[in-house]
């Protein structure tokens, strides 16, 4: 698993030899994308060999199917084709990553009613980023379907953009026509691009080893794994905490793989947008894991028919999206329940929207309105998260029966508390400064540039002393 | 375009912030400050800042530092010698001769040379193979250690595990720097080795537990869990040289350099054990080495024999650590019949030039 690992030495030095190799064959595109095709693949084979068979799998049906859909005339036959290309994706999801759950909610259902058949049981290993490149694959199809994107040249770069190893197993989620126009561009850096890449690199890595793991290893697991020894104190600060956490490791995660593609010489889209800065739901989610958000409003939403048909239609479409995200997240209930209960709210978001419309009021929030919003809004997807960590609902019955009992028990350090207000300072500092200290990261001279990687990388040697791996590594 | 210049430039940055790091953490005495990722490392703060050296000083593994009770020693010799004597353990658990070299080597350069060294050394210490050879590159080695242990960083394991070691003198300044934010947890742990001399145990003895009170198969169990260790990670791939042979014979030439008495031991472990943890071969191989460095390197070899000690399956914490009263057995044991000779001021410590200490290489 560490050579999967953003914040491992064994990818660092993996790293270091693909950016040394792709330098010497700047001038050779063709060998340059062989390169890091044969890295990623070396990048994905040293977590599970066997399981590049999937991605293979994943990559060839959608090749083929990309150029039959292009060049199929009959419509119905290119549904067809369109339809092999999703079944297969999904069908590839449904067996890896569904099997158990189906399976076990089948049985019990059945059971209800007297029957006890026998499943067979799959012990499949939940293959690393499958929620990633399947969706990213076939969006490929999907967008030659709609006639809004040409089919690949060749295979090489097809394959390049379902394996590039910054995005391969957690996001952010590539579009083909974000990243196959770039293959014919540059293939070296620019100088702000790798001044950035850098910035970012080590931006994710102090986000995912000093904030994210300390809060996980230290605060949130201990505390959700045992909620009845803990007090009160320690449950709302682990509810907090995870909410930092989760924040700190996804978006180290984005940080990285973007940063990396920029040291190529690739852009990817932005994955976060300080989310817990959101006034309402809807503008959370514009912020929060957006290029999964917004593959789930371009190809399930919008098919639905959006908001085009009234509001009640426009609800049970965002109820099935967000039904369907929360299990996009993971075979259990309680991812369900979790996106149920961010489809609701957007719900009831859109019906006050609907109602200040009807009766003229102004959209946009005074101040205190706006801040009362931030709160708010922190606050709910907070209660969100508390069900997405959880293990079971009877967790979150204790921590919520606990939290709210003003509970006595196990404290925590209160060191970890300062941790999550560092945090909070670090999430709400405002933007320009955020992308200010991009650009002066980017704009200083190369030597202090190394002496900051030196001082960043020591840091971690010293915070990290077993990597741990990423949230979303598990959907 | 990123300009190759560019990159040198980043790169100039970047080493010369871990070299000039390295060398004000060797220049502060710093070395060592690393309590979050090696906890026995505060044994060897808790001695640095005694800032005298102590009359004998204890190196190898956990073996040690379980087998040795230095208040019995100090008790006993101060006694029979009718002056102070003072002793502290420095083991570091799971380690080879390499690290028992940097250990002395860092000591000796802070504090000066002890009179006595007792070394453990068993045929694991010697395996250029062992195990926790990576983690002892990554924990314990300078910059400079890195530059002299190249030849040994022959595997990507120990490569990644050096490349953790390079920022040492990084982490350390870092560490000590940010002290006053994490000393307060740190603190007790510092007491409890300024307490014990280092040493495992003691001074009391409450609640010891006992290999023979464990029943058939809570042993079995011990084994099962100790093999993995014993057997594989410190006996794979079994072969006398690397790092740890070169280790040993400098220990070898820095106390002959200095004037220190080295005795070499192997603490007892517990009989059904020892007959699984090292076949024949590689006993054979290991006394052969020990006689034929005899012959170049003057050191004491004490072969310590449970049975004529004394020390039964109830004097052991496990299968492979003495509890306190075995630890009391062997340290009474050392302090009336090894001892007494080294430390007398009859005893012939051969006067030689000193030398710095932190100048030796693993040659």
């Amino acid at each position: 698993m560490a050579a999967v690992l953003f914040h491992t030495a064994q990818f660092g030095f993996f790293l270091i030899a693909v950016l040394i190799l792709a330098g010497a064959l700047a001038g050779h595109r063709q060998a340059r994308h062989c390169l890091l095709l044969v890295a990623s693949c070396i990048f994905y084979g040293a977590w599970n060999v066997r399981y590049l068979g999937l991605i293979l799998y994943s990559t060839v049906l959608d090749y083929a199917l990309g150029s039959a859909i292009h060049h199929a005339v009959d419509p119905r036959r290119r549904k067809i084709l369109l339809g092999v290309s999703v079944v297969g994706n999904l069908g590839l999801l449904a067996v890896f990553k569904y099997y158990g759950f189906f399976a076990e909610n089948l049985y019990a259902l059945l059971q209800t009613i007297g029957l006890h058949p026998s499943l067979p049981a799959l012990r499949l290993l939940l293959p690393v980023g499958i929620s990633f490149y399947t969706f990213q694959s076939m969006s490929y199809t999907i967008d030659i379907y709609r006639r809004e994107l040409e089919p690949c040249r060749t295979f090489v770069e097809f394959a390049l953009f379902v394996t590039f190893f910054p995005q391969l197993v957690a996001g952010p989620i590539v579009r083909a026509r974000q990243f196959l126009p770039q293959l014919d561009g540059a293939t070296r850096a620019t100088a702000h691009q790798a001044g950035t890449g850098i910035y970012l690199v080590l931006k994710g890595l102090i986000k995912k080893v000093l904030i994210a793991d300390i809060l996980a290893v230290y605060l949130v697991d201990p505390v959700f794994a045992e909620p009845a020894r803990y007090g009160a104190l320690a449950i709302l600060a682990a509810i907090y905490g995870f909410k930092f956490q989760i924040y700190n490791d996804f978006s180290a995660y984005s940080d990285i793989a973007i940063g990396t593609g920029r040291l190529l010489g690739y852009e990817f889209p932005i994955n976060f947008r300080s989310p817990y800065k959101a006034h309402s739901i809807a503008e959370y989610w514009r912020r929060w894991h957006i290029t999964m958000s917004t593959w789930f409003r371009d190809y399930l939403y919008f098919p639905l028919g959006g908001s085009r048909h009234g509001l009640a239609r426009t609800a049970v479409n965002i109820l099935i999206t967000f039904g369907l995200i929360g299990l996009w997240h993971g075979a259990a209930w309680t991812f369900v329940l979790w996106g149920l209960y961010n489809g609701a709210l957007l719900c009831l978001y859109l019906f006050m929207v609907a109602l200040a419309t009807r009766r003229g009021r102004s959209l946009v929030p005074s101040p205190t309105r706006h801040l009362l919003g931030v709160l708010s809004i922190f606050h709910l997807t907070m209660l969100g998260g508390l069900v997405f960590r959880a293990a079971d609902l009877e967790t979150v019955r204790t921590m919520v029966s606990r939290g709210a009992g003003l509970a006595q028990g196990a404290a925590i350090d209160a060191r970890l508390v300062l941790l999550i207000g560092v945090a909070l300072l670090l999430h709400f500092a405002p933007e320009t400064w955020k992308l200010g200290a991009e650009e002066r990261f980017a704009a200083m001279p190369p030597v202090l540039q190394g002496a900051a990687v030196a001082l960043v990388l020591a840091l971690l040697v010293l915070v990290s002393g077993q990597a741990q791996p990423y949230y979303y590594f598990q959907f | 375009m990123a300009s190759t210049r560019t990159w040198l430039l980043r790169i100039v940055g970047f080493l010369l912030v871990i070299v000039l790091s390295d060398a004000a953490s060797r220049w502060l005495r710093i070395s060592y400050w690393t309590p979050f990722t090696n906890d026995r490392a505060l044994a060897i703060y808790v001695y640095q800042r005694q800032r005298v050296a102590a009359d004998i000083l204890f190196l190898g593994t956990s073996k040690i530092n379980a087998a040795v009770l230095p208040a019995i020693i100090e008790g006993e010799l101060s006694e029979s010698l009718g002056r102070p004597v003072t002793a502290f353990c420095l083991g570091q658990p799971g380690t080879s001769a390499f690290t028992s070299w940097q250990v002395l080597r860092d000591v000796v350069a802070s504090n000066g040379s002890p009179a006595v060294v007792v070394l453990e050394l068993s045929p694991a210490s010697l395996n250029a193979n062992h195990g926790h050879i990576p983690r002892d590159l990554s924990s314990y080695c300078s910059l400079l250690d890195l530059v002299e242990a190249a030849p040994w960083i022959n595997s990507s394991e120990r490569l990644v595990a050096a490349s953790g070691g390079a920022f040492r003198g990084l982490t350390t300044c870092t560490l000590s720097a940010t002290r006053g934010f994490y000393w307060d947890s740190v603190r007790p742990r510092v007491e409890a080795f300024a307490r014990k001399r280092g040493a495992q145990f003691g001074p009391r003895r409450r609640q010891q537990q006992r290999l023979s009170d464990l029943t058939e198969e809570q042993q079995r169990q011990l084994m099962r869990d100790a093999l993995p260790w014993g057997r594989h990670e410190y006996m794979d791939r079994y072969e006398i040289g690397g790092a740890p042979e070169a280790a040993f014979r400098s220990i070898c030439r820095l106390t002959r350099d200095r004037g220190i008495h080295l005795v070499v031991l192997d603490p007892p472990v517990a009989e059904r054990y020892r007959r699984r943890i090292a076949t024949p071969d590689e006993s054979r191989e290991f006394q052969s080495y020990l006689d034929h460095a005899a012959q170049t390197c003057s050191f004491e070899r004490i072969e310590l024999d449970p049975a004529s000690l004394g020390l039964t399956d109830a004097d052991f914490l496990n299968l492979t650590h003495l509890n306190w009263d075995g630890a009391a057995t062997l340290s009474r044991h050392l302090a009336r019949e090894v001892l007494p000779g080294l430390l007398a001021p009859a005893a012939p410590i051969p006067v030689l030039p000193e030398s710095t200490g932190r100048g030796h290489a693993l040659k």
